[in-house]
């Protein structure tokens, strides 16, 4: 039974196949006493995709990474977001590249980071940590913002 | 239905073996070679239980032809030469593969029990293979939730695959200069992805169904000159 079975072939796709851009927020601040505190988690933020007319992340709480999805079908893709009303458009250059993954899972788009700025009302600076976007869960740009 | 055959195919094969261990000196052999001679003769052999499995278990979407050839070596070396054929076509989820190619295998098997000049033993092997072929992979989806994309053809398309196997088997004189034995094999894909992200054939020849491990049988009939 296990020889036949270690020469069948799966039908059905069981990979995780979403591919996004991961995004982390970070801020310095001193606090009372006058030490460093490191901010990763916030409230209150809400994401649009240029191009798209719904909010991919809306007003939501303790977040403390961005998931978002870079276009197939162009090099630049555009982010609206807002932090309690102050709202900076983030810009992405990324070259799309198609993924065979496999017969079950069909293709991916898999993308390269190429540059990334923004406009700074709350940004501080835009550091690309990982230019391969290759599924949802690693960490490819890191956000400082102003506090 | 698979399993059964398998079982079948096994049982016949230890049995003949067994058998051929016991009456080694009957055996009936075609030519004699001297007890201390390098060379002692040279086989070939033709796969039938690859065609009768596939035919069983993807009815007849996959063919998959192979014969060996190997030399008896200083009583109990057996330096051995594969070479094959497969036509295959399957469905998924992810698009239609349909693709043909050639394979080699090329590796020693060890007589683990005897060193006799006796046909029938017991042995282990290596192998290094290799396959090339020809496929296609149509309507493949591409993958996004939030920007929805359509389909994507491959067609065309040419890829060498090579990996390891480990082989255990049996081979016995049955009438003459004809054998007939087993192997199971084990096998270890080398080239499991494809760094520019093209199409992957869906089925390798020789191989079998693309995973990082494989397993094999064959059942072979053959004869030694």
């Amino acid at each position: 039974m296990a020889i036949v079975g270690a020469c069948t072939r799966d039908t059905v796709c069981r990979k995780d196949m979403e591919v996004a851009m991961g995004v982390s927020l970070q801020a310095d601040s001193l606090n009372q006493k006058g030490h460093s505190v490191k901010y990763t988690a916030w409230d209150s933020i809400t994401v649009e995709v240029i191009g798209k007319s719904d909010s991919i992340i809306d007003n939501r709480k303790s977040l403390k990474k961005l998931t978002l999805p870079l276009r197939p079908d162009t090099t630049i893709s555009a982010f609206i977001m807002t932090f309690h009303e102050q709202t900076d458009t983030l810009f992405v250059e990324h070259t799309p590249r198609q993924y065979f993954v496999s017969l079950a899972c069909g293709c991916a788009i898999y993308h390269t980071i190429t540059a990334a700025w923004s406009t700074d009302y709350r940004v501080d600076s835009v550091q690309i940590v990982n230019a391969n976007v290759e599924n949802a869960v690693q960490e490819n740009l890191r956000i400082h913002l102003h506090e | 239905m698979n399993r059964y055959l398998l079982v079948i195919l096994s049982l016949l094969s230890f049995a003949l073996c067994a058998s051929a261990s016991e009456h080694s000196t009957d055996s009936v052999q075609t030519r004699q070679y001297s007890d201390t001679a390098i060379y002692q003769g040279m086989s070939i052999k033709l796969d039938i239980a690859m065609p009768i499995l596939e035919l069983v278990r993807s009815a007849g979407k996959v063919q998959d032809y192979e014969m060996a050839i190997n030399m008896r070596l200083a009583k109990r070396f057996y330096p051995t030469l594969e070479l094959g054929y497969a036509i295959a076509d399957a469905t998924a989820d992810g698009g239609h593969y349909k693709g043909h190619g050639g394979f080699a295998r090329v590796g020693m098997d060890l007589s683990a029990l005897q060193k006799g000049v006796s046909e029938n033993c017991l042995m282990i092997g290596l192998r290094f293979a290799g396959a090339y072929q020809g496929f296609q992979v149509t309507d493949v989806p591409i993958y996004g939730d939030y920007w929805p994309m359509g389909k994507v053809d491959y067609f065309d398309q040419r890829r060498f695959d090579c990996w390891g196997e480990i082989v255990a088997g049996c081979q016995v004189q049955v009438w003459k200069g004809f054998q007939m034995g087993w192997y199971i094999r084990m096998k270890i894909l080398f080239t499991r992805t494809d760094k520019q992200g093209d199409a992957l054939p869906a089925y390798l020849p020789g191989f079998g169904y693309r995973n990082d491990t494989n397993w094999g049988i064959n059942y072979f009939l053959g004869y030694k000159f």
